[in-house]
């Protein structure tokens, strides 16, 4: 309690500093009445420093500082209804204040109320033109109210005086992209590409516009990049932001970021937030499944299988919880304890089609491949799209000597096309030599060599290299 | 209400089981041919099975009927609007956790048979045109045990039999319900995210009274999300039936049909996997209309709450942009969570409309404390004309006032007087039926197709009212879209105007074009093969 106390009164000297400056010009008669919060309502990690705020609030209703302070923690806490009208009582009271305009304009945005947004941040700007994100966030507010023109205009004055960034060519790209300007939007989606390679949706955006050029193939390939990195965008500077963020720093936050760098194949780091998501609150099962991936990747065990064991205790009856640890114990060879893992998670989640298609794995190691067999079948029905089984149970049929049948599912590995495809087409390869197709065995065989070798797969083309050569000295 | 007493029941025990949310849909179909449009609504039960109806968080009213009721119009011939409950004599109180409804002759004997989905086994009604029904599910081989959504009648092969799609939502069950929590902490239901996505079906008919699933085959289960919302529409104008399939957090389906019973999703070179900035949203609810009058069938699909609902504008040959922000449909949606929707003219002025059902999924912090803190109020929005919209929700009349938590809407004439309807399924409260006071202005055509060699009601036809001096203005003959409903299949169409009517053409499913070209305002019906050659246009 008290550690928690000591940081609400960091955090609103923090925020209070940002946005001094203010002095009332309004009485609270003339506001919009301040809304109603219960605070027992919200996470005990917050629940003591909006009852303060509140209170504050409520006993200097004519104070634009507390209506302001109430309105950034229900700000942080997503309650935008709330927090607009606390940010316009603040801004009624405190018109010379920028942090108070500029976080209506966030929130009023957030709600899709855009025309008004505008008003709150065109207000802002008149009282701090050179705040960061301001510029940018009044051009897109602009852009989603309609004001294309407008929007592009301040797009276009962001480019010339500063340093380019890539939203401001991505935003100006929109803007010209709506105003059926194809071939000017082009242009600025490339440069924002380039000035931020992983911005998912400049390269969306870039995708459309070419492919209203006609020039499907490049339109493709960044629909490719954009499917590799959908969320990723380039990072901004607000402080003001910022500082609502952190106050809401809760468990299911520490996750998502965690998500996000395992993501980008950051493993330490996102055990690290995983770890501080259950800090904040142990009962996140999700957090433990996490940690028992990441532990069992990297070799921890014991500390993967803690977690398991806490995870049970919270909620037994989390399929994917028993349908990870099955994976973790059939990595380690402990195939009975996987199997028992893996049966209680399709108990649970009759259609799981990892977890069929992962038992069905266990069984095939175990040489039982009837029952592999049975659960990649219905691992595919309840996923016609997860290639995995597909190809587990074309090599069950290819033993069995059901040469057509296994074809049939090695084929349906192929789509898509990603860098998983040189191994799947190499299967395929493999069941038309061993139903005695050399023709198109030696196609596929080579196909999947080109591509593997492309891709930098230096193994995989290696072993098909070797195979081809068996092939081609029986000739 | 004129006898249309019906109070959805969600089952809730206070585990936030996700399916309580999601529902449910209703129908508007003139099940018995008296010409007038009954309603079909769908039920829920306790989801927990171990626990009993007592132990409801919200106990159903006390004249409660378990399982889906089919109220009869009695305006047919008694002149006044007013409803019967007739669920048991017609068979179709089937007793499940009802979703939704599609709706379409599939046996091609002149009256309107039913598909229900559900939260477990779907049901297949035939119409034995006599009042009643008969389940034929299992002989017609159209069953799918997993969570389905919407689902839609379509003829993708042409073959003049409706074939049955149905979009499947997420791998949810009861034992692996996940426990989730809103910004605040308070328990909330979660996003579907946390389940994964079931695959969609597609079961080709074989004019037998047995279906065949060709999803496979057809190509359809090499892509699925989260399916809710589907219509059917030649997004493409190439003469073949396409699918859209709007899906919950994942990218969007467009499935073209290829002409050869295959399919190929195209959703993302059509610009409408994701939207403008290249993101998966919540889409629920969908609607397809040619909204700006070039001839296409443009579509509207209805989302979550901060996300705005996406009007995609097609460019004729199935390539689309989000032109949301160019409307005001963005920023009106901004806090609304949107289900059943649908381009409709409600003033009769030759302009499509557009009208969203709206209610929350997730806890909505102003309600913070009311027992189910979900309710909206839905939206009815203007088409003004070169693609724009004013929204007129609040001058609509009381019925738009409402704040409740509607999900399914369905569109027909409900009292014959000329303008169309709004029925909205609530989850957890009361059916209304909108009655349109605009009324009939007297200029107006109700047109039906009957179907010879195409399907009987001429689904999937399209349909081009050429006025002189003026584009033609399309239409599609459809039950589909919107939110687990199905509406009534009658086109209106306005005539009044200074330009003179010149002719009705109907691009029929199968491709054949037909003209009708003396045309007087009321009710009519053009029969397949009864038409002029349509080789130019008028």
């Amino acid at each position: 309690m008290q550690r928690s106390r000591q940081r609400w009164i960091i955090s609103l000297l923090t925020v209070g500093s940002l946005l001094l400056g203010g002095c009332s010009s309004t009485s609270s008669e003339d506001l919009p009445d301040l809304p109603q919060i219960s605070p027992e309502q919200f996470p005990l990690t917050s629940r003591e420093q909006i009852r303060a705020v509140y209170r504050v609030a409520r006993e200097h209703p004519d104070d634009a500082q507390a209506n302001g302070n109430l309105g950034i923690w229900l700000h942080a806490h997503q309650q935008y209804l709330e927090a607009e009208i606390c940010y316009e009582r603040a801004g009624l009271l405190a018109p010379d204040v920028f942090g108070w305009a500029y976080y209506l304009g966030v929130v009023r945005a957030l709600r899709g109320k855009h025309p008004k947004a505008v008003t709150s941040f065109r207000a802002a700007h008149r009282l701090n033109p050179n705040y960061p994100a301001l510029s940018a966030r009044l051009a897109e507010s602009l852009f989603s109210a309609g004001e294309l023109a407008e929007s592009r205009e301040l797009f276009e004055t962001l480019i010339r005086m500063r340093p380019p960034t890539a939203t401001a060519h991505y935003g100006l790209g929109r803007a010209l992209s709506a105003l059926d300007r194809p071939a000017d939007a082009v242009e600025h989606f490339e440069k924002a590409c380039e000035l931020a390679p992983t911005f998912g949706a400049a390269h969306y955006a870039l995708a459309l516009a070419y492919r209203d050029l006609g020039e499907t193939a490049r339109a493709r390939e960044h629909f490719a990049l954009h499917e590799k990195e959908k969320l990723a965008v380039p990072s901004t500077v607000d402080p003001l932001i910022e500082e609502v963020r952190a106050l809401n720093a809760g468990a299911l936050e520490y996750l998502a970021k965690g998500e996000a760098l395992a993501a980008a194949g950051k493993i330490d780091e996102a055990v690290a937030h995983y770890e501080r998501a259950l800090e904040r609150d142990p009962q996140v099962v999700q957090a433990r499944i996490n940690l028992l991936i990441a532990y069992g990747e990297m070799g921890r065990v014991e500390k993967a299988e803690q977690h398991y064991r806490i995870g049970v205790k919270i909620d037994p009856n989390h399929a994917e919880l028993h349908g990870n640890y099955g994976v973790l114990a059939s990595r380690l060879g402990r195939y009975s304890e996987a199997e028992g893992a893996l049966r209680q998670a399709i108990e649970i989640r009759p259609n799981y089609a990892e977890a069929h298609n992962n038992l069905g794995h266990v069984l095939e190691q175990e040489g039982r491949y009837e029952g592999a067999a049975a659960h990649y079948r219905k691992s595919i029905d309840n996923r016609p799209n997860y290639r995995l089984p597909r190809f587990n149970l074309g090599w069950i049929l290819l033993n069995q000597g059901r040469y057509e049948e296994a074809i049939g599912q090695f084929q349906r590995t192929l789509t898509p096309e990603d860098d998983q495809t040189p191994g799947f087409m190499y299967g395929l390869a493999a069941a038309y030599g061993r139903a005695g197709n050399r023709e198109q065995a030696l196609h596929y065989a080579q196909e999947a060599h080109r591509r593997a070798a492309a891709l930098g797969q230096t193994d995989l083309a290696a072993m098909i290299e070797k195979d081809l050569r068996k092939v081609q000295a029986g000739q | 209400m004129v006898g249309l007493n019906f109070q959805h029941f969600i089952g809730s025990t206070g585990e936030f089981f996700l399916p309580e949310i999601m529902g449910a849909g209703g129908a508007l179909v003139d099940y018995d041919r008296d010409g007038d449009l009954d309603v079909y609504l769908l039920q829920s039960v306790v989801l927990d099975r171990s626990k009993s109806l007592e132990s409801a968080r919200f106990p159903p009213p006390r004249q409660h009927w378990p399982g889906n009721r089919l109220f009869r119009n009695e305006l047919v011939p008694e002149g006044d609007l007013s409803f019967t409950d007739v669920t048991d004599t017609a068979g179709v109180g089937h007793q499940g956790y009802g979703q939704g409804a599609a709706v379409g002759d599939f046996d091609n004997d002149g009256d309107a048979d039913i598909y229900v989905t559900n939260f477990g086994s779907n049901v297949l009604y035939r119409n034995n045109s006599d009042g009643t029904f008969t389940d034929i599910t299992g002989l017609a081989g159209v069953d799918d045990p997993r969570w389905s959504a919407g689902a839609a009648f379509v003829d993708y092969d042409r073959d003049g039999a409706l074939d049955l799609f149905v979009a499947n939502y997420v791998d949810f069950t009861i034992r692996n319900n996940k426990v989730c929590y809103d910004p605040t902490g308070g328990r909330d239901y979660c996003n579907p995210a946390v389940y994964g996505s079931v695959p969609d079906k597609l079961f080709h008919n074989e004019g037998t009274g047995r279906f065949v699933d060709v999803s496979a085959k057809a190509g359809i289960d090499t892509a699925f999300g989260n399916g809710l919302g589907v219509v059917c529409a030649d997004f493409d104008s190439d003469a073949w039936i396409d699918i859209f399939v709007a899906n919950d957090g994942n990218p969007n389906q467009l499935w073209r049909n290829k002409g050869d019973g295959t399919f190929e999703d195209v959703a993302l070179m059509a610009g409408v996997a994701y939207n403008g900035d290249g993101l998966a949203e919540s889409s629920m609810g969908v609607t397809a209309g040619d909204f700006d009058r070039d001839g296409d069938e443009d579509l509207f699909v209805s989302h979550l709450a901060f996300e705005t609902s996406t009007l995609y504008v097609n460019h004729g040959s199935g390539l689309f942009h989000d032109a949301t922000n160019q409307t005001i449909l963005g920023g009106a949606s901004g806090t609304y969570t949107g289900f059943g929707t649908a381009f409709f003219d409600y003033d009769n002025d030759g302009r499509l409309d557009l009208f969203v059902a709206n209610g929350a999924v997730t806890n909505i912090a102003s309600l913070r404390g009311s027992p189910y803190p979900f309710r909206q109020r839905n939206q009815l929005f203007r088409g003004l004309g070169l693609g724009q919209f004013e929204e007129i929700s609040a001058r609509a009349g009381p019925a738009l006032g409402l704040s409740e938590v509607s999900r399914g809407a369905a569109f027909g004439d409900v009292d014959l007087d000329g303008d169309v309807d709004i029925l909205v399924a609530n989850n957890n409260g009361p059916v209304r039926l909108l009655l349109n006071e605009v009324g009939s202005s007297g200029h107006s055509l109700r047109v039906r197709l009957e179907g010879a060699e195409s399907n009987r009601e001429g689904i999937g036809a399209r349909v081009a009212v050429f006025h002189s001096g003026q584009a033609p203005l399309w239409n599609r003959v459809h039950r589909d879209g919107s939110y687990f409903s199905a509406s009534d299949a009658t086109l209106h169409i306005e005539i009044s105007g200074d330009a003179a009517l010149q002719g009705i053409g109907v691009v029929w499913p199968n491709g054949k074009r037909e003209i009708w070209r003396d045309i007087a305002p009321g009710k009519m019906t053009l029969r397949e093969g009864t038409g002029g050659q349509w080789e130019v246009d008028p």
